[in-house]
């Protein structure tokens, strides 16, 4: 083998080893580390949030997607899409507790005891207090009401029953007695919850006397909630749609 | 001594001009082609100063080891063992050791001076 062949290999393998490793360079991988189980699990594991998540907003798709042609089809059968978008102001506002609603239900007028206090016994007890009507209201809702007003204030998710000394504070308004609670669901439940053994009534009311009248009624209405609206911090979660 | 230099310096400047790059699954059958390269030049500074040089074995070496270092790697990756650390491992260890007696050799020959 003679000299240039010799110097002529050389210059190629020299060329390849430059070639090779300018072209890694220019890939500009970054080294990933060695990939270890639990590494791998984690990823595995990203991968399929990630996938659910995928998966979740091609469902919320198709329900908008859905929305959006029954808008359509009511646009091209009636000209407008307002039917619709009332319904659904409707559903809302019945859920928010915004609408004047009717239905059967039951009156609980309550007032304070008029019996005799005895030796050694606590005027309080006597008396209709926040817990009182808190515990009451808790029963109701347990027992299937739809609707509920306290003195005509009408009680939703965030509506507050607190001591205000000789009244209670409902929402920030001061309520005296009479308590009228009205409560619309089945009548023949919410009484049988109200007067039921082990009732809070029963437990705790029965005995001081505290004056409880419960009056079954067809047709009862009860207004609206009539605050603001108190939403101001929540809201939707990213990404999640609604269950 | 230039001829290899020119050589080195013509492929790095190809590498560059050329559109091509390496997608990542396959980087490592990169490196360890690169360093079973670089191995098989070491070992070839370290024969031709040992007057043992041969260009067959060179080449054949070259050449050989990159490409049985490229299929450790594949079967590696098809059992889900790094079989290609074993060829890291391998070519680093042959790469210190033949820097290492170069090291010698060129010391030696300068002392003699």
């Amino acid at each position: 083998m003679n000299r240039k062949v010799y110097i002529c290999y050389l210059f190629i393998l020299a060329a390849i080893i430059g070639f090779i490793t300018a072209v890694q360079l220019k890939s500009n991988i970054t080294y990933q580390g060695i990939i270890t189980i639990p590494k791998l699990l984690d990823l595995q594991n990203e991968i399929h949030n990630v996938e659910v998540e995928n998966k979740q907003l091609k469902d919320s798709i198709r329900e908008d997607a859905m929305r959006l042609a029954e808008y359509k089809a009511s646009v091209e059968n009636t000209g407008s899409a307002f039917g619709i978008m009332q319904n659904e102001l409707e559903k809302a506002m019945n859920y928010s507790n915004y609408n004047r609603v009717q239905g059967p239900g039951i009156i609980m007028t309550m007032n304070d005891s008029q019996q005799e206090i005895a030796e050694g016994e606590d005027i309080a007890w006597y008396l209709i207090h926040d817990i009182d009507i808190l515990e009451i209201v808790n029963e109701l809702k347990m027992a299937g009401a739809e609707a509920i007003s306290i003195n005509g204030e009408r009680v939703t998710p965030t509506t507050s029953i607190r001591c205000g000394g000789p009244t209670i504070n409902i929402d920030g308004k001061r309520h005296t007695v009479p308590f009228v609670i009205k409560a619309i669901g089945d009548p023949k439940t919410l009484e049988a919850s109200a007067l039921a053994p082990d009732s809070y009534i029963e437990l705790y009311m029965e005995y001081t006397g505290i004056q409880v009248e419960i009056q079954k009624v067809e047709k009862l209405i009860i207004d609206g909630y009539e605050g603001k609206n108190k939403i101001k911090y929540q809201r939707k979660t990213e990404g999640g749609g609604a269950k | 001594m230039i001829i290899p230099i020119i050589g080195l310096l013509l492929g790095i400047a190809i590498g560059l001009v050329l559109p091509i790059t390496i997608p990542i699954q396959y980087s490592s059958y990169m490196s360890v082609a690169i360093l079973a390269a670089l191995d098989s030049v070491f070992g070839g500074i370290r024969s031709s100063i040992e007057k043992t040089f041969n260009i067959e074995i060179f080449i054949s070496g070259f050449f050989g080891n990159a490409v049985l270092a490229a299929i450790l790697t594949y079967i590696g990756d098809q059992l889900g063992v790094p079989i290609y650390y074993a060829a890291i491992f391998a070519f680093g260890v042959r790469l210190f050791q033949n820097f290492a007696i170069i090291r010698r050799y060129m010391l030696i020959g300068f002392k003699k001076k």
